[in-house]
């Protein structure tokens, strides 16, 4: 059981030509920039497109793939590593940025692709369950956001009442 | 808040700014390991 193998398999199912691109979110997303984060899945949000020939249009390609490669799948989950894995497209322009602004990090010799720390943190906004809001938070006491970086996004994706709700909610007491 | 109590968050706060700090490979093998436990809880009766 190894997210390191479910990022190399992510890596080969891209230069197999399945996907144009993936990046992690979520949970796993969130522990590369805070501490280990429990959780039970591994959230890959994938390029969703129509242009032909690049991109799919959809997921029975990557089940497919999978299965061919001896995968089983559990409900919505492919299991890769002993990890269910969720793909996902991205549902607002909002992950669709993040996907396109992803980062690189290495892993031991294995590059994985991730959202950045901002688009986490945006995301956990827009997202607002509870467990969203615990989620912006640390990233905020963890001091691992670029605040210019947050605030351009926060605007961009029409997230400053979110934010100042946000703000007015949990960081105002702080003094 | 207590002066015991704030003395307790400000060790929690510690703990996990040093795990954040560490390696992401370290990292996700502690995932690994969560989700082990997590699935040998499960399977007791």
């Amino acid at each position: 059981m190894s997210i390191r193998e479910v990022i190399a398999t992510l890596n080969q199912m891209e230069a197999d030509g399945v996907i144009d691109r993936y990046a992690i979110g979520g949970a796993v997303g969130a522990t590369f920039y805070l501490e280990p984060l429990a959780t039970l899945d591994v959230d890959v949000f994938i390029a969703f497109g129509t242009e032909p020939g690049k991109r799919i249009a959809s997921l029975k390609p990557i089940f497919d793939y999978f299965l061919a490669h001896g995968c089983s799948m559990q409900g919505e989950y492919v299991m890769i590593a002993g990890w269910p894995v969720q793909f996902l497209p991205p549902a607002t322009p909002l992950v669709e940025e993040a996907l396109a602004d992803e980062i690189v990090v290495d892993v031991d010799g294995v590059p994985a692709r991730v959202f950045s720390a901002e688009h986490l943190a945006a995301i956990a906004l827009q997202t607002a369950r509870a467990k969203d809001k615990a989620r912006l938070l640390q990233f905020i006491e963890a001091g691992v956001l670029d605040a210019a970086r947050f605030q351009e996004i926060v605007q961009r994706h029409g997230l400053v009442d979110a934010w100042t709700k946000f703000e007015r909610q949990f960081l105002s007491d702080k003094s | 808040m207590t002066a015991s109590l704030k003395k307790i968050l400000e060790s929690k706060r510690a703990l996990r700014r040093e795990l954040a700090s560490r390696p992401i490979a370290e990292k996700l093998r502690m995932l690994d390991a969560m989700r082990e436990r997590e699935l040998a809880i499960r399977k007791k009766p």
